[in-house]
């Protein structure tokens, strides 16, 4: 726009000169606007889902859509990581807890039997390496001889025995005063000596036939001879 | 017939009211249409649709007992012509693009201006031959604004726009008005 513009018209009289302006009506118009408005009709007819209007721009669609995308990835998250504690600890410590077994503890053997095996172990170890299988026919063996070592194998065993009565009586005593820990202790003991004892039989089952098989093996072993042997240096 | 009869003769979609409704506000209603669009044939059409969805709107209202009826059918007109012509984005946007970047011819005839033009006694056909020769956009503010007389903030609203674009379109439809009319003066003379 120029800066020498000026404006001159007057906008009051112009205002008053186009609202006055009409047109007369004719019948070629109202024909036309008829026809106009019937195929109108016809087209849309009453459409009542017409009335219905949903705000729908652009300020609702994008929030609507963010928190959509929120939610899904917090879905996302949520199968990944679960807040919950795992299960299964906690129905064995509540099963331990409510079951404490007593005769068990009672009945089951320590695994302390090692302790008097060692004393019969160093006498017999030249004789059979395997201690607790050949425990009995070494101290059938060895019985009425006074060794120390045999007196350790009869006596060792009653402590155990008087150590392991003392645990039921007061778990008897006062049952519900009994914690987890001393059933589990408990528990713990029973599996620790039957494994101990499998282990034991196992070893046993290894060690007679390798004293028998080392014997021998030893005498069965062909000797070197003298010239058989690789005394000179060998070459690089 | 009292308006009221009139209104409750629509609202049973007589064609004998809705004849009446048309012969008694065709005049000023197209009027207005030839004000709004660029030329007799787009301000049939827009009459046509505005004064259809103006009637159907008339009997779809439940308080239509109480309210004036050509002032109701002007304002509805006014909207639907407004958002008709705003709706044929083709003439609205790239137009208005168009003659903004086209620069004016040079003249160096400095004796030709010197005529004298008297802006307020324009012949009426020349008036709207001027207005309809404004690309749209500032066409309906002019309309809005100087002739129907809405504010400048209602203007805005009306055409989706803010105040200070509706208060730009206003200046160039002033100055392009102005130079419009002296062209086609000149035109007519010549």
């Amino acid at each position: 726009m120029s800066t020498h513009f000026t404006y001159e018209i007057d906008e009051r009289k112009l205002r008053v000169k186009l609202r006055d302006i009409e047109t007369p009506p004719s019948q070629e118009a109202w024909q036309k606007f008829d026809s106009y408005s019937n195929t109108q009709n016809k087209h849309h007819g009453h459409n009542p889902l017409k009335d219905v209007k949903l705000p729908l721009n652009r300020n609702v669609i994008i929030p609507a859509v963010f928190g959509l995308l929120i939610i899904f990835f917090s879905v996302l998250l949520f199968n990944f990581i679960s807040i919950k504690k795992p299960v299964s600890e906690v129905g064995a410590a509540s099963s331990a807890i409510t079951t404490p077994e007593i005769k068990t503890q009672i009945a089951a053997p320590l695994p302390e039997v090692k302790t008097p095996t060692n004393n019969v172990a160093s006498t017999a170890t030249k004789i059979n390496p395997p201690s607790v299988i050949s425990q009995s026919s070494v101290s059938k063996t060895v019985a009425p001889s006074p060794a120390p070592g045999i007196v350790a194998n009869k006596i060792l065993p009653t402590p155990t025995v008087a150590v392991l009565n003392k645990v039921p009586a007061i778990a008897l005593a006062n049952p519900q005063s009994s914690t987890a820990v001393n059933s589990l202790s408990a528990s713990a003991q029973n599996s620790l000596s039957a494994e101990y004892q499998a282990s034991l039989k196992k070893k046993s089952k290894r060690r007679a036939p390798e004293v028998i098989e080392g014997d021998s093996a030893n005498n069965n072993r062909p000797a070197l001879g003298g010239d058989e042997r690789d005394t000179d240096v060998r070459p690089n | 017939m009292s308006s009221e009869e009139l209104l409750a003769l629509i609202h049973k979609k007589d064609a004998n009211a809705r004849k009446m409704v048309f012969d008694s506000n065709y005049g000023k209603l197209y009027g207005v249409a030839m004000r709004y669009c660029k030329s007799p044939e787009q301000a049939e059409e827009v009459f046509n649709l505005a004064f259809n969805n103006c009637l159907n709107k008339l009997v779809q209202l439940r308080q239509a007992k109480s309210i004036n009826l050509d002032e109701f059918l002007e304002k509805e007109f006014i909207q639907e012509c407004v958002t008709h012509i705003k709706n044929i984005r083709s003439e609205y946007y790239v137009s208005s693009t168009v003659h903004a970047t086209e620069s004016a011819p040079k003249n160096y005839n400095l004796f030709e201006n010197n005529e004298w033009i008297d802006y307020n006694h324009v012949d009426t056909e020349v008036l709207i031959k001027s207005l309809q020769q404004l690309v749209p956009s500032q066409r309906l503010v002019f309309n809005l604004h100087v002739v129907d007389n809405l504010s400048l903030k209602e203007a805005a609203t009306l055409l989706e726009s803010s105040e200070e674009t509706v208060k730009s379109n206003l200046e160039k439809a002033r100055y392009n008005l102005q130079k419009n009319i002296e062209k086609n003066l000149k035109s007519i003379k010549a």
